[in-house]
């Protein structure tokens, strides 16, 4: 089969998967279902694949076997054979699925979750301590004024630890609504742009490499 | 003229409650509009794209006549759902470190984003001379957690070993000189996520790096913060972000054919909601 | 030492580690502090241990899919799942695994499985949503408020302000900084830049409290889910 030939048929592959899903669109069919499945069997298949490929076989598995085959032989370093730990200690994920032994899943819940929180510190203070810096802005442009004006009133609307009583606060608050108001707009007009993005790709690999359009 | 009235009311009562797969159709006709009428208008490059691109030419001036050359970092973090946004970002950028001849290393924690990064870089490598191992390195997708994170900065061949065909790290000429983040002076984090966060919350503030982010346009506006104080030197912001950097490259290619169709649907989706409102704002006056 | 001990012990010394690492200095009185050189060995470690997580979540869409199979409830679509999963697994592990040295149909069938099959299922299911905004935009978003105003007003310059069409319709102004580019880009700069940091301020202060209560093993519920009832 000539190259150009298997080239035609893997586009009308993509463009019937993608047909197949685009029938949603009119109602909820069979066709849809069926790619919906084959989605799913794809995705899941491929991170198994990635997983062995990508992290397993080059990080646990390689420097498990060069360990044992160290230790039998007496060449080469044995301390790979430890690596033969990550398997219990693995495994330890599918208590999830036993109700009388859950709390063995937790123990490694656990350490992810620990670890994650005891970065928590550097995390703040490296993300926040820059953007708190930044904020004490000059007053002498009135972008400048706007900036402070907009962060200070849409940090007001945010506390709720006391009451809003003192009318600079109260009234502090309200335009801090407002300006939250102009910048959840600026996020819709983003998040319009993202999903037709995605959409107009489609369109275009279907208009451009299966129906052979020209591009405007 | 009561009977007039009534009939504009009836239109607009009616046309609240058309079936919405009339709307689907209208915008399958705006986007492929564009395909049939020739219609071209320049594309406005904005500062934060700018940032990138001078981020990347800084790289390349520093390593003008230096022996071991520093590389930048391409974290690909995307996948197939918003290969229309981050997929332009990543080749123009690959583009334009291949024409300065920037070395740079691909890595990601999805699946996809660094195997179609290693072919962008494949494709565009030949035009200039660049060559993998020399001017290029992927180390594919690696599972990437905060921890994971600390570990690279700190010791980066020690932490990937050896690149996506196996090679140990040792044997790549592109890789001699890095031993930890302080020798990586930009981080280009291309990613559908807020991936980027964490490079700027546990690594910027040790290793001094600049990181550059090729954001989707939903993500995008929560970035600008980072813009302002600095943390960010450059932001790519959707598909717009990809087609600015094909203006400033010279090299018009999918984005900017996709921002004449952006166009269209934003039309589009602006008249509709000025309709509907309109129509609301009838039928209100009419159940008055 | 009960269960709960167990987990808040594990739970401690994994954040201790991190904390420490990062608080103290790379050496004390002379004495070089280790905890920074394990780190390396501690991340790749726990790599692997995540990358063991792979197969949650299989059990149950295994079990789904073939039931599905068996009773005849959709077979054709628990048929193209496990069809996909096959070719994917048979043709990435080959491609993955032997590399050049695979035969070319090899190659072929990943490229069709990969490229052609997955990559535009999954970019079509996230595209579906660009249909369903339109939908919204003509029968959902209604301007009832002063609040509503201002969103769909900041929404429609920064929406046609990034795009080629929002320039050409406002290149006649003559004041630059009131064309939709300019305002669009200063919109996002400037007062969204500042709203987005103050609601980072207190995401973040939250994200703080949240990990040193979870650090600590003072956030009930967050291992068993029957505490605090």
């Amino acid at each position: 089969m000539s190259p150009h030939v298997w080239q035609r048929i893997e586009v009308w592959v993509a463009a019937i998967c993608t047909l197949g899903i685009y029938s949603f669109l009119y109602r909820e069919n069979r066709f849809y279902r069926f790619f919906e499945h084959v989605f799913m069997g794809v995705a899941g298949g491929w991170g198994i694949v990635t997983t062995w490929t990508q992290v397993l076989r080059p990080m646990w598995w390689e420097p498990m076997k060069a360990g044992f085959s160290a230790v039998r032989t007496g060449h080469g370093d044995p301390w790979g054979a430890l690596w033969v730990l990550a398997l219990p200690l693995g495994s330890m994920w599918y208590f999830t699925y036993s109700r009388r032994y859950v709390w063995i899943s937790r123990v490694i819940f656990g350490f992810f979750m620990g670890a994650t929180a005891g970065m928590g510190f550097r995390a703040f203070v490296g993300g926040q301590m820059p953007q708190l810096v930044s904020s004490f802005k000059p007053l002498n442009s009135p972008n400048n004024v706007v900036f402070v004006v907009t962060l200070v009133c849409v940090m007001l609307y945010f506390f709720f630890s006391f009451e809003r009583k003192n009318a600079v606060v109260r009234h502090g608050a309200t335009v801090g609504r407002w300006l939250l108001m102009v910048a959840f707009g600026a996020m819709f007009g983003n998040t319009v742009m993202a999903r037709m993005s995605l959409f107009i790709e489609r369109f275009q690999f279907l208009a451009v490499q299966w129906l052979g359009l020209k591009g405007g | 003229m009561a009977h007039r009235e009534n009939t504009n009311q009836g239109f607009w009562q009616r046309a609240q409650t058309i079936d919405r797969r009339y709307l689907f159709v209208l915008l399958v006709v705006a986007v492929a509009l564009p395909s049939f009428v020739r219609i071209s208008i320049p594309v406005h490059v904005f500062d934060d794209t700018m940032g990138v691109y001078r981020s990347i030419e800084g790289v390349a001036r520093a390593n003008t006549g230096k022996r071991y050359r520093k590389m930048v970092l391409v974290m690909c973090d995307w996948g197939p759902g918003s290969k229309g946004e981050n997929w332009p970002q990543t080749e123009s950028v690959i583009h334009h470190m291949l024409r300065r001849g920037v070395p740079f290393m691909i890595m990601g924690i999805d699946t996809v984003g660094p195997t179609l990064a290693e072919g962008m870089a494949e494709r565009i490598a030949p035009r200039y001379g660049r060559r993998y191992g020399i001017d290029w390195v992927s180390f594919g997708f690696r599972y990437f957690g905060d921890p994971q994170l600390l570990s690279f900065v700190k010791d980066i061949p020690g932490f990937v070993q050896r690149d996506i065909h196996g090679t140990p790290v040792a044997k790549l000429p592109v890789m001699a000189g890095i031993h930890d983040m302080s020798d990586v002076p930009l981080l280009i984090d291309v990613a559908a996520g807020p991936e980027v966060d964490r490079w700027i919350r546990l690594a910027q503030p040790t290793y001094r790096f600049k990181a550059a982010f090729g954001a989707t346009a939903v993500m995008a506006p929560a970035y600008y913060p980072y813009l302002d104080s600095g943390q960010l030197s450059g932001l790519l912001v959707g598909m717009r972000g990809g087609a600015e950097y094909e203006e400033l490259l010279g090299a018009p290619g999918q984005a900017t054919q996709g921002m004449t169709l952006q166009s269209m649907a934003h039309l589009l989706v602006a008249a509709l909601v000025i309709l509907g409102n309109i129509g609301y704002v009838v039928g209100r006056r009419a159940r008055r | 030492m009960t269960p709960r001990r167990i987990i808040a012990t594990v739970t401690f010394l994994a954040g201790l580690f991190y904390f420490l690492e990062y608080m103290l200095p790379a050496r004390i009185a002379g004495v070089t502090v280790p905890l920074s050189q394990w780190r390396v060995g501690l991340g790749n470690f726990m790599a692997v241990l995540g990358a063991f997580a792979i197969g949650m979540g299989w059990f149950h869409l295994l079990r789904g899919q073939w039931r599905n199979l068996v009773t005849g409830q959709d077979r054709s679509s628990s048929i193209g799942f496990f069809c996909a999963l096959a070719a994917i697994l048979y043709f990435g592990f080959r491609n993955e695994l032997e590399g050049a040295k695979a035969p070319a149909w090899v190659h072929m069938g990943f490229d069709l499985t990969f490229n052609y099959v997955f990559m535009p299922l999954v970019a079509t299911v996230f595209s579906l949503l660009a249909f369903y905004i339109v939908s919204a935009a003509y029968r959902a978003f209604r301007i009832r408020t002063w609040e509503a105003t201002l969103l769909m007003g900041a929404a429609f310059i920064v929406m046609l302000g990034q795009v080629p069409v929002g320039g050409w319709l406002t290149a006649w102004v003559p004041v630059k900084w009131l064309q939709l580019p300019y305002l669009g880009a200063w919109l996002l700069g400037v007062p969204n830049s500042a709203a987005q940091r103050a609601i980072g301020f207190g995401a973040a202060v939250g994200a703080l409290a949240i990990s040193l209560r979870i650090w600590l093993n003072l956030e009930r519920g967050a291992f068993f889910s029957t505490e605090g009832k």
